[in-house]
């Protein structure tokens, strides 16, 4: 079936319909695409600020890590594989080990308890004698043995059985990690 | 009339004769007489008084679109070419035929006001009619229409009388159309296929009043009437009526016939004009031709104040949208300039896309990149339990390093610092740094010497000698003496403790037990030994 041509008047009529309906669309869509386009970058300028702060943050922490790493190295000891439980026992044995393979001749050892103020776990009180060389040696030895001692006194004297002896009183303390907080500040720190 | 009427400014037509303006707009119909000066432009005045009443005739509101005029030209100095050229588009035909121009008309086409339709095509050519008027001459009327607020369009009055100006299907064996104006004529002949040439013929109205005064011997005002009564067929005018009408009818439509050039395509001559409804003038005519010339009224039906050719054009072009057809096109092609070159305006619309790149970059910036950062810091915070385990390892450690009894490098301190031949008797260090020293010499002085040398060593804070006594025999001194170590930080790079028997000991490094670098023993001083062992 033939269709009859549009007018002028009705083709006109259609090209202003035609362009308000496009207006109308583009608007309403438009205004939704925009607003949703807005939301999304400012949660992106927000996200950039935090990752800012991060990236700042992490900064910091390269050069903590490699600090970390050579007191690791230095101390060879890992603070987060140290086993709590069997820590002072394994601690003890290192001492002693470490005195006897340097020709140091140990007398009582005693351990105290820990001070729970202090994060310590416990307290190691012990004497030797032994030629100076192999005390020296010996005190040399206990900050690479393995695990976190802090000398907490020393007392070196001439031992009675020659003139080449040494005595040594030491009085150890073992740092319990998993009681450390960083966030708090130790007073003697 | 409906409710987007207001909208439309509609289409005013325009005919343009050598001495009138005709306007026919929304159903009215006004004519200008047109004042030319000695070089054949409008007068100042004219164009002022048209201009002006012109404006007032169309009526528009400044707020309405701008109204579309298209203007019929008359035949005196529009040239005529048919060419056949290749099958192609608007655009390709357009360039082929601006080249024929160029080689077959004395004008170039920038100089002229052209237009082209298609009226046939055998096989893979297209036969395209092309009417070409010099620009100067439409350029005149188009600026006076654009002063009334109208966009004109051109084109040839005799193709619209003839229905040529759009395109059409061809056929019949071809005919002449013959329009009688007051001053001239114009005569198109036309082939099977469409118009072939077109001419201006010096015949017109004024031609048979002037034969009728001379035979007459009337006046102009007496003639004036007669040719009205004549127009109309009836009364003195009718060319049976008397010898003088008789002999100026005879006389002026011989001259006519004279002129028509010959053959005749088609043996038919369609006439318009006010002449074309005088049928004793269309008989006379077509005995004075011969040949069996049928001469016929080619006037469209319609009000016939409105011209002819606008009458045929406006009921072809009814209904259709935009100018389809021979329209001149009268344009003026600007000289090239930085703007309008193709280059610059690439580049501009380069420009124009970077400016919205620039513009919309940081939304798409948003949506490209947002969820890849919001894993990554996501993933950032996830992992913020190792970054707290990093904090309280390198606490505990830094602390573990802090807090080590400097003995090691008491020791070495006391080792280069002791005068020889002095025994030391015992040494109490804690991790505080506060040493307690019992030390046997010689003589008193040496005591003063060793104490000036622990504290310039700068490794002390404080050094006290709290006992000084000579032993019974007389022969030593015993010395009782305290001192605080300076903190670890304050004792970094002391030249005693760098330059010493350690000899890979590296200034602020220190190691567990306080003694920097490697230690070496030798120099370093034990209780019970006699002064320090002398370096090697």
């Amino acid at each position: 079936m033939a269709t009859r041509p549009l007018t002028d008047r009705e083709r006109r009529l259609l090209r202003f319909g035609g362009m308000g309906t496009a207006i109308y669309l583009v608007l309403f869509f438009g205004l939704q695409v925009w607003t949703f386009a807005e939301r999304r970058r400012a949660d992106y300028r927000r996200l950039l600020g935090e990752a800012s702060v991060w990236n700042d943050k992490l900064a910091v922490y390269d050069e903590k890590v490699r600090m970390t790493q050579d007191l690791m190295e230095r101390f060879r000891m890992d603070p987060g594989k140290l086993s709590r439980t069997s820590l002072v026992a394994q601690a003890s044995a290192a001492i002693q080990q470490a005195a006897m393979q340097g020709g140091v001749q140990l007398g009582p050892v005693r351990e105290t308890p820990s001070r729970a103020a202090g994060k310590e776990l416990t307290g190691i009180q012990m004497e030797g004698m032994g030629p100076a060389a192999s005390v020296l040696g010996f005190l040399e030895t206990l900050g690479t043995l393995g695990f976190p001692l802090v000398t907490e006194t020393v007392q070196l004297s001439p031992a009675p059985m020659g003139p080449a002896q040494v005595k040594v009183s030491l009085t150890l303390m073992l740092l319990d990690f998993e009681q450390w907080n960083a966030a708090e500040r130790r007073p003697d720190a | 009339m409906n409710a987007l009427s207001w909208l439309n400014s509609g289409v005013v037509w325009v005919e343009v004769t050598p001495r009138t303006l005709h306007v026919v707009d929304d159903g009215r119909a006004k004519v200008w007489p047109l004042e030319r000066g000695a070089a054949g432009g409008l007068t100042e005045g004219c164009r002022t008084t048209v201009t002006s009443e012109l404006t007032a005739f169309l009526a528009r509101k400044p707020w309405q679109p701008r109204a579309e005029a298209r203007c019929l030209v008359p035949a005196g100095g529009v040239t005529l070419r048919r060419w056949k050229v290749p099958r192609s588009g608007n655009d390709e035909t357009r360039r082929v035929l601006a080249l024929q121009i160029e080689s077959e008309l004395p004008l170039s086409p920038d100089e002229l006001a052209w237009g082209l339709v298609k009226v046939g095509e055998t096989g893979a050519l297209q036969d395209v009619l092309v009417a070409a008027v010099r620009k100067t001459w439409v350029a005149e009327i188009s600026t006076l229409l654009e002063s009334c607020g109208v966009a004109p369009g051109f084109t040839v009055a005799a193709l619209a009388r003839a229905g040529c100006v759009v395109p059409r299907s061809s056929g019949g064996a071809g005919e002449a159309w013959l329009d009688l104006g007051p001053d001239q004529a114009e005569w198109l002949a036309m082939d099977a296929v469409g118009p072939v040439r077109l001419r201006v013929l010096p015949w017109g109205e004024s031609t048979l009043v002037q034969e009728w005064m001379a035979a007459s011997g009337a006046t102009s005002e007496m003639a004036e009437r007669w040719l009205g009564q004549a127009l109309a067929g009836q009364g003195p005018g009718d060319p049976a009526s008397d010898s003088a009408t008789r002999s100026a009818w005879t006389a002026a439509v011989k001259s006519l016939a004279a002129l028509i050039p010959g053959p005749v395509p088609g043996g038919r001559i369609q006439v318009t004009g006010r002449l074309a409804g005088v049928a004793s003038f269309r008989t006379l005519l077509a005995e004075h031709l011969g040949q069996g010339i049928r001469v016929e009224s080619g006037e469209p039906g319609g009000d016939r104040v409105v011209p002819a050719g606008i009458r045929r054009l406006r009921d072809e072009t009814k209904g259709r949208a935009g100018q389809a057809g021979l329209w001149l096109t009268t344009k003026v092609e600007e000289a090239p300039t930085v703007l309008n070159q193709a280059t610059p305006r690439k580049w501009a619309i380069a420009a124009g896309v970077l400016l919205l790149g620039l513009l919309l970059m940081p939304y798409l910036e948003a949506m490209l990149f947002y969820p890849g950062l919001a894993s990554r810091v996501a993933a950032v915070k996830g992992r913020q339990d190792r970054l707290q385990l990093i904090d309280r390892q390198a606490d505990f450690l830094r602390h573990l390093k802090q807090n080590q009894t400097p003995y090691m490098e008491t020791l070495l301190v006391l080792g280069k610092t002791l005068p020889p031949g002095s025994k030391m008797e015992s040494l109490n260090l804690n991790r505080k740094g506060e040493m307690a020293l019992r030390v046997s010499m010689r003589q008193p002085p040496e005591v003063t010497a060793f104490r000036s040398k622990l504290s310039e060593s700068g490794f002390f804070q404080s050094v006290v000698i709290e006992e000084q006594s000579p032993t019974p025999d007389r022969q030593k001194i015993q010395v009782r003496i305290s001192g605080l170590v300076k903190p670890a930080n304050l004792r970094q790079g002391l030249p005693i403790l760098a330059a010493g028997d350690g000899a890979d000991a590296k200034p602020g490094e220190p190691r567990p037990g306080g003694v920097p670098g490697r230690p070496s023993r030798e120099g370093v001083p034990t209780p019970g030994a006699r002064g320090p062992v002398p370096k090697t």
